[in-house]
Order: C-alpha cells, then structure tokens, then sequence
C-alpha cells in the first residue's frame, strides 16, 4: 500500500493533489479536474506587481513552501464553538475545523424539502451529480495562479443547494476555524439556488495569531436560478500573519436577485474578488462590502458588476475605515456588454481614515458598450470630519468616545442596507469588537 | 519595544546598495551609507513600490517607480510625489549580522 506523505510536507506539488484525491477517496473525475488544475497552476506564472491588478499588492512575504494543504486533525474546539454561538437564529450549521466538517446540523423541514447543506467534501460522495454539474462552472482554474492552486489543493468549504421554489426562512451558515500552524486553508464552496428559491447563507473563517504564516485561498460560486433571491454574507477574521485570497462569484439568472455583504476584519493581507454576472434579463444585484484595518493590515477589494443581458440592475456600497497605518484598495468594475440595453448601475466606495499614516486608493471603473444605460459611480478618501468631532465633545464626550461614535456612523448606512435584522446586529458587534481590538492595539 | 531579531549579514547589503528583507512578513529595505546600516519601510509612502529596487545615492534612496526621494537617516520624504516620510527602525550591527527592532518608528 501506497504511503501518502507529500501532504504531510510543507510546500505544494503534483503529488500532493493525488494524495488528496487518494486520501478522500475521489471519484476519477473528480481526481483528474485536480490534476489538471495542478497542470493549469505549473503553467501560469506568479503574479506580476507590474499588472494594475497587482501593483498595490505587496505579497512579496509570502512563502508557499513553508505551508501543508491538509490536515487530519479536526474536532469541535472551543473557539469554533464560540464563533458559531454568534446570535443568529439559523435553520442550519456547518462547522469546520482545520478545514474538516466536525459538526453539521439543517431543521428537519428543511431537509425533507430537499435543502442541503454540508461539507463540500462529503457532497461528493453524497450528491455527485449536483457537485459534478456546478463545482468549477462559475470559476476555472485558468482563472489565475491561486484560483488553479485552490482548485487542485481544495479541502475544506461547504455545498449548498436549494430546490425549487423552497423558501429557507431562516439562515444557513458555515463556520471554519484553523489553529494548525503552518496549515493553508484552501476553500471552495458552492451554493446553488434553484429557480424561484430564497436563501441566506454565510461563510465565516477565523484564526487566532500564529507564529509564522497563515494562507487562506478561497474560491465561492453562487448560481442564482431564475427568479430565485440569494443573500450571500462572508466574514473574513484570519489572524494577523495570514495572506487571504479570495474570489466569489455570482452568476444571476432571469429575474434573479442577489445579494451579498462581504466583511473583512482579519488577516495581514487580504485581497477578495467580488463579482456578480448578470446573464439573466430583469436580475439585480447589491453588493455590500465593509473592512475596517488597523496596524498594518491590507484589504485590497476588487468588484465587478458585469451586465449582460438588458433590464439588469446592480448598486454597491463599500465602506473602509482605516486606523494606524493599514492600507486600502478598491478597484470597482462596471461593465456593460453589448446589448446590455436598459441597465442602471451604481456603484459607491467611501473611505475614513482614522490617523495619519492610514492611506486608501479607490478606483472606480466604467467599461460601456451599450448606448441606453444609466450608469454613475462615486469614491470618497477622508479623514475624521473636525466639525463632527468638536460637536460631539462639546456635548461632553471623551474624544476616544467621540470618534467611535463617528466610526459607528460611518458604517451605519451600510449596516441597515443588510436585509437581515439578526445579521445587522451580528455585523454591528464586529465592527465593535473591531474597534475595542484597534483601540487596545493602539 | 519589539525586540531586535537578525535579518541579514553585513557582507549582503555592500556600501551604496539596498536590500530587501522582512519582519514578520512586514518588508523593510536595509541600506549601507557608508558603511553606516539604517531600516526603513521598503514601500514608497507614494505607491506600492519597492525602496529596496531603488537607487540608493549617499543617503538618498529614490524610488524607482516614480522618482521620490527619502533621506534613509530620517526617512523624510525629499520631494514629490511623496508627501510622507518613510518609517525608519532601530539597527544594531553585532560582529558581522544585522539586526532591526519593529518596535521602534521614525
């Protein structure tokens, strides 16, 4: 019998995708989409800091050979545990420890109806014609370097499906939590709402500071079956020595609606694609993105509301606050193919810095190739607005106190647009959280 | 203070050259001014461009991507299109290594 040991060294090779395969027991297809992926990650170069893309993007410190793809040590720990008793009532639970499942739960009346969530692992062996017909569709590992490393390398991440016209009233959310050092979290998950369906869902990923390196590189596809409405909510809270990658996207059917609030708290550097495709005539998205940096922390967002079809719409709202000397980029798409007559477009990025040092690059895009569309986009760099501050402390406020609550204003806007009261609450007390971190930091 | 910890022997970074090392995945550009060692951010307070691929002209590095200038002493910015200093750390050279300390910013 074969010894597997290549996932056990640090560093990334063929032979760690076919250990993979072999440890989880794969389908043949399965194994071969991992070899090509491998193929696809050899053949592309690193990125280059002299594409746009990149040229914000220090990355430089990161070291893919000191980091092992899997681990075999998972169980229901404390802070997983912790992170999960989050407030919010949900109809189903996920939870992942080192990148494997540990705990799941979905209300009976959910699963008689057909709902499924689980580990992406176990939905291929469980429902491999679902997973066959979705996992890769949205995102190729052509797609770039890390999106070819995750799809040959992934373990951990979740499967959703929704039938037709099921309602799931209540949310579904996954949890991971990696304390493993020297473990990459590479993730995937798949959420598939079929037509005339409506679902929440979430992803929330921590770690606690490690020595070392952490690296997190994720891939999320979201099919919006038409006339379906899809809430998709991330929580990025990566410790601090951790590279975070991520691309989700959102692929948006006839009258389908979509919406999604990206959160990023963690991570050292973070760089998270969010991207919405709407192929289906009448569909609509919102994107709503909230990062909030401190010390040295990097969020690099970049968006993408690509219409497709005519009669789409889409509106985003990403809101940065920046203390000590953190950084931030936001590179926003609006594309508008051929066509694509009878779209209206909108698109907001708005940022506070906190100190001096504290700097943000927001660069708005419009690329249009139809003649009837309305499309507008705005950005926003500034410090904390004196008027405000002197208002607030001269009705008795400590300045400390006088500036949270200027914090707490500016993300406020953002918060009440999330169509979810428990998840508005959830979102209020990161940013809280956040802001007592920073404070203690400072 | 952040401790000091080792990023380089002396005989890497030659008089008039810069290096690029990192601390705790934070890069940082070490200079030799005449046989003098100073620290300083690697990135250009300007864009994300690397101090350490800069030319380095006594103690005036410039940035190679668009030209701005910092003293490496004092990591004050010498012209535009940078408008803030560069962060500088505490160096100690012991025997032949090179150390720098986080904890302390210019």
């Amino acid at each position: 019998m074969q010894t597997l040991t290549a996932f056990q060294q640090p560093g990334f090779s063929a032979a760690t995708a076919e250990e993979l395969a072999q440890l989880k027991g794969e389908p043949t297809w399965l194994a071969e989409r991992r070899r090509e992926a491998w193929r696809v990650y050899e053949a592309l170069p690193m990125p280059d800091r002299r594409d746009e893309e990149w040229r914000r993007v220090d990355f430089r410190a990161l070291n893919l050979g000191v980091h092992r793809a899997y681990s075999q040590n998972g169980q229901p720990v404390q802070p997983l545990l912790d992170l999960s008793n989050d407030g919010l009532r949900k109809g189903g639970t996920l939870l992942q420890h080192n990148a494997l499942p540990v705990a799941s739960s979905l209300d009976k009346e959910l699963a008689d109806k057909g709902v499924i969530l689980c580990s992406l692992q176990d939905a291929v062996t469980r429902y491999p014609e679902l997973v066959r017909a979705h996992l890769g569709e949205a995102l190729r590992p052509q797609e770039g370097k890390f999106a070819a490393l995750t799809s040959a390398l992934w373990s951990g991440g979740a499967f959703v499906y929704v039938p037709k016209d099921v309602e799931v009233t209540l949310p579904l959310h996954s949890y991971s939590y990696t304390d493993e050092p020297g473990l990459a979290s590479f993730w995937r998950t798949v959420l598939v709402a079929d037509r005339g369906s409506k679902v929440v869902y979430g992803d929330e990923w921590l770690s606690p500071s490690l020595d070392g390196q952490g690296f997190s590189s994720g891939l999320a596809e979201v099919f919006v079956g038409e006339g379906a409405q899809v809430t998709y909510v991330t929580v990025q809270g990566w410790g601090r020595q951790t590279f975070h990658f991520a691309t989700h996207r959102a692929l948006v059917g006839r009258e389908g609606r979509f919406n999604s609030l990206t959160v990023g708290l963690g991570a050292g550097l973070s760089k998270t694609h969010v991207e919405t495709l709407l192929n289906g005539p009448g569909s609509h998205a919102e994107l709503l993105g909230l990062c909030y940096g401190e010390g040295r922390q990097f969020f690099a967002q970049h968006t993408l509301q690509d219409h497709i079809s005519p009669h789409t719409t889409s509106e985003l709202l990403f809101k940065t606050a920046l203390e000590g000397r953190s950084r931030s980029v936001f590179y926003g798409l609006i594309r508008v193919r051929e066509g694509a007559q009878q779209t209206n477009s909108f698109q907001t990025s708005r940022n506070l810095l906190l100190s001096e040092r504290a700097k943000a690059d927001a660069i708005p895009v419009l690329e249009i190739e139809a003649n009837d569309v309305r499309c507008s986009h705005a950005a926003a760099v500034g410090p904390v607005d004196e008027d405000q501050l002197f208002y607030l402390m001269s009705r008795g406020l400590p300045e400390a106190d006088a500036r949270r609550l200027v914090v707490v204003g500016f993300f406020a806007e953002l918060i009440d647009k999330v169509p979810h009261e428990e998840l508005r609450e959830k979102l209020a007390r990161a940013v809280e959280a956040k802001m007592q971190s920073a404070g203690a930091r400072a | 203070m952040a401790e000091f910890v080792k990023v380089a022997n002396i005989a890497e970074v030659p008089p008039g050259t810069a290096k690029l090392v990192f601390v705790d995945n934070v890069p940082l550009a070490l200079y030799n001014v005449a046989g003098q060692i100073y620290a300083t951010d690697d990135t250009c307070t300007h864009e994300e461009a690397s101090l350490a691929e800069g030319e380095l002209t006594e103690h005036v590095i410039k940035c190679p991507r668009h030209g701005a200038e910092f003293d490496v002493r004092t990591g004050q910015q010498l012209c535009m299109p940078a408008v803030a200093p560069v962060a500088t750390y505490a160096v100690k050279v012991e025997g032949a290594v090179i150390l720098v300390s986080l904890g302390s910013r210019g």
